[in-house]
């Protein structure tokens, strides 16, 4: 996989350790089973490396082709998906969402109440296909605003951690979305939320193609992504990265109810999918439903980076990804946030279309350069891309629950570190 | 037209094939008669393309070299005919405009009421040449149908299709005579200002304003087919205006009952004018357009000509507003005060194209004309795209699908 020495691009080698270092301390201490960790400066992978096991029942260690729930890393996809149809003229980024679906039109605001029994107030404006790209449009997940929409959302069966995939389509999604209240009027908050899922239901119906369809012909296959889709099929199961619940961490209800769950407190259990992942699902999310590769992943990072460029052509013109990774909040995530969020409501970031955009370092407390751009995913992996370093990143693992440890700000402080011309 | 490949200028023939969906879907729908369009990096033209039909009723194509009503990209114009003063040291960017018209001196300012019975205050200050060419003048027009000043301007019979058949100097009282929208500085609203700021620049000049911009600008520029009307020997050329059937005066929805397009004829754009209406009156052609954008883009220079200073244009196309024009509007016009776009002087600059929702780069200028015309200019780019066609009243977001597209085929990538 390595195709240049760190030094030929101006990163120390001996300083790249420092990733392992950080990795395999978190594999010695049993906090995750394994990692692959990747950089790559100039198009050039300096650095890839597996640590630790991909399964720890059967001491399988991790391999290079090995395959991760990357949960919300879909999203940039979708994003970047939603943007080739953008390019093709189907919409602006105010173009209303009901435009497309209906459905959307007259959408109400929560305004107090029981989640039986509540107020709501018409939306000052319309929801706009901008607006679900930045994560203003409104609506929510199930688990970040728990007391008053989330058992909204549990009721009308948009949660995320329940075995919907081989029951519902985005269709039935969305339909059951436009029936619930939104949490703010359009554009006047962040909130992170299902957006992308509407976002993907918004690219077949503009395409007349599914999701899995669209990103096949339209990424995967131009950009040699051969192992991302949203499931995993018979001939590659054994690739499949098994997943984690942190030692010492609650069970949680949705986790507990999963047949063949076995809690191991203190060390590592194991958390059996909630869906079968070797059947393709008919619920296509466009927000966390993907399975991919280290590999697979640099592939799309690698052309955002060149600006929508790859060796067949142009995913994206180079305007399209500056507009994608501009700030398009008013101020940072803190300042914009609807309800903070544990490791991602922070100060000095801001908000693309689809990731997260690197503002003040200073701000935000980290290594790093303004313009720099990443979103992570919910098992703790984690991708950035920095245009002015030149610099792509990419942690993979499989552990829940998100937001638990800050392996991702570790691992982009070994990176940054690592650069000494 | 065309001089060189996209691919050798950094942008994507197969890309910019997407303006030509883009134009040929209105045309194939029947929402517009025809486009001309056109593109150019670096000084090279990438793109020109006409599409569809000029003249629909008699059967004639589209052709390059058409005619078209600039509207308001007129104003750039007259923009770049004051600057000119300006450089001659004719005014400064605060002289008063009382100074040549001396009935703007002690202006009176709306204070709520209706258009019949009204109250007025002082100006906090007189409005001055810099307001007319940022269209902070408190001056407003009567098609916005937003307060009662515009409504009164109505009443005393400014109607913007009748103004190129009225007197200059009736048009300069009844502006004078109405109670301003704000105090000058104070606010930002599309109006007359660039009316009145042509004929501030005919006093000045002594000449009228036709005569001066032939003289300082279109004829520096071989703007041949640029004036205020177009004469018979290119009425072939001259495109009619189409007007979209459901949006038409009541007094001619029988005469084109049931057509989409209502070809209304030439208007004010075959004939002189009484009134030279330095906000909306001329004609041009999308070649000639681009010698304008060419000239902004090379910072005043035109082949061996320095029309304006490189400074001249840095003023022109730098944001006079404290924020964006959203945020210092009087009246929300939508697409023509919109989020993200500062205000020069007679055009829009690009503040973030993340508040603008589009595509684009800071510092970009742009502007628009009624009849769904458009341009930019994108300094940082290299890059000019013109947009002419013929339809009223702007009722298609074509000009944004049109900077999409062009910015979408930019394929360069800074990173080898």
């Amino acid at each position: 996989m390595i195709t240049s020495k760190p030094e030929s691009v101006g990163l120390s080698g001996e300083r790249l350790e420092r990733i392992n270092d950080l990795t395999q301390g978190y594999i010695d201490r049993g906090d995750v089973a394994g990692t692959i960790t990747m950089v790559a400066r100039r198009n050039q992978i300096v650095h890839f490396q597996c640590n630790g096991l991909m399964d720890l029942e059967s001491s399988k260690p991790m391999q290079e082709d090995a395959i991760f729930r990357i949960y919300s890393m879909t999203k940039p996809i979708t994003a970047v998906a939603a943007m080739i149809l953008y390019e093709r003229g189907f919409f602006q980024l105010d173009t209303p969402v009901s435009t497309f679906i209906p459905a959307f039109k007259d959408l109400e605001v929560f305004d107090g109440g029981t989640p039986e029994d509540y107020k709501t107030v018409k939306a000052k404006r319309e929801m706009t296909i901008g607006h679900l790209l930045t994560q203003t449009s409104g609506l929510t997940y199930d688990f970040i605003n728990r007391k008053d929409i989330g058992p909204i959302y549990k009721n009308a069966g948009v949660e995320v951690f329940k075995d919907y995939a081989h029951q519902l389509t985005l269709k039935d999604h969305v339909d059951r979305l436009s029936k619930l209240p939104l949490v703010f009027s359009p554009g006047d908050k962040w909130n992170y939320s299902t957006a992308m899922e509407v976002v993907g239901y918004l690219i077949e119906v503009i395409s007349g193609l599914k999701l899995n369809e669209f990103l096949r012909k339209e990424i995967f296959d131009p950009l040699g992504m051969v192992d991302t889709d949203f499931y995993v099929p018979e001939e590659k199961k054994e690739r499949l990265s098994s997943y984690y619940l942190a030692p010492g961490r609650d069970v949680y209800k949705f986790i507990s109810s999963h047949k063949n769950f076995k809690h191991n407190p203190g060390t590592l259990s194991k958390i059996p999918d909630l869906e079968d992942r070797n059947k393709k699902p008919t619920l296509l999310r466009g927000g966390d439903g993907l399975l991919s590769t280290v590999s697979d992943y640099y592939k799309f990072a690698s052309t955002l980076l060149n600006n929508g460029r790859f060796s067949q052509g142009n995913l994206l013109g180079r305007k399209t990804i500056e507009l994608m990774t501009m700030n398009h909040l008013p101020g940072d995530l803190v300042s914009s946030s609807f309800a903070p969020l544990r490791g991602m409501t922070r100060p000095g970031i801001g908000f693309g279309l689809g990731f997260a955009i690197m503002l003040d370092p200073a701000k935000a407390n980290i290594l790093g350069s303004p313009g720099a751009y990443d979103w992570p995913g919910g098992a703790h992996t984690i991708w950035f891309n920095d245009p002015k370093e030149e610099l792509t990143a990419i942690l993979m693992t499989q552990v829940f629950p998100a937001g638990l440890y800050n392996i991702e700000r570790e691992f982009k402080t070994a990176v940054y570190q690592s650069i000494i011309g | 037209m065309i001089t060189s490949k996209p691919e050798n200028v950094g942008m994507s023939s197969k890309r910019l094939e997407r303006i030509n969906e883009l134009t040929k879907g209105y045309v194939d729908r029947g929402d517009l008669a025809g486009t001309v369009t056109l593109v150019a990096r670096r000084g090279e033209v990438v793109h020109c393309q006409s599409t569809g039909m000029l003249n629909i009723e008699k059967n004639i194509p589209m052709r390059e070299d058409a005619i078209f009503g600039l509207f308001s990209m007129t104003k750039p114009i007259t923009t770049v005919a004051a600057m000119i003063l300006y450089e001659r040291g004719f005014f400064q960017l605060d002289t008063p405009v009382s100074k040549f018209i001396p009935e703007f001196k002690n202006m009176e300012v709306f204070a709520g009421g209706t258009a019949e019975d009204y109250k007025t205050v002082k100006q906090e200050r007189e409005m001055n040449m810099l307001d007319l060419l940022t269209h902070t003048s408190g001056i407003t027009y009567d098609l916005l149908f937003k307060t009662p000043v515009d409504e009164m301007y109505r009443k005393k019979g400014l109607i913007i299709n009748n103004l190129s058949k009225m007197k200059v100097e009736d048009f300069v009282q009844i502006i004078t005579q109405t109670p301003l929208l704000f105090s000058p500085g104070t606010k930002w609203n599309y109006s007359y200002s660039s009316d009145i700021l042509g004929h501030v620049l005919e006093i000045m000049a002594g000449t009228k304003l036709d005569e001066l911009i032939k003289s300082s600008v279109c004829d520096p520029l071989g703007m041949q087919d640029t004036g205020f009307y177009a004469p018979e020997e290119k009425w072939d050329r001259l495109s009619p205006f189409y007007y979209f059937g459901q949006a038409l005066p009541s007094e001619l929805r029988d005469k084109f009952q049931g057509q989409k397009l209502a070809n209304i004829g030439f208007e004010h754009t075959n004939k002189p004018s009484t009134l030279n209406s330095g906000g909306g009156g001329m004609v041009s052609t999308i070649s000639d357009y681009l010698k304008l954008a060419t000239m902004f883009l090379n910072k005043g220079r035109y082949g061996e000509k320095q029309l304006l200073s490189p400074k001249t244009i840095d003023l022109i196309t730098t944001n006079h507003l404290p924020g964006d024009i959203r945020s210092f509007n009087a009246n929300n016009l939508g697409s023509l005060s919109p989020q993200g776009y500062g205000y020069g002087m007679g055009m829009a600059v690009m503040l973030d194209p993340a508040k603008a929702n589009i595509i684009g780069t800071p510092g970009e200028y742009f502007w628009t004309g009624a009849g769904h015309t458009g341009f930019f200019v994108d300094p940082k780019e290299e890059l000019i795209a013109i947009i002419m066609t013929h339809l009223m009243p702007t009722i298609y977001k074509i000009d944004k699908q049109f900077k999409t597209a062009v910015y979408q085929s930019i394929t360069e990538s800074y990173i080898s």
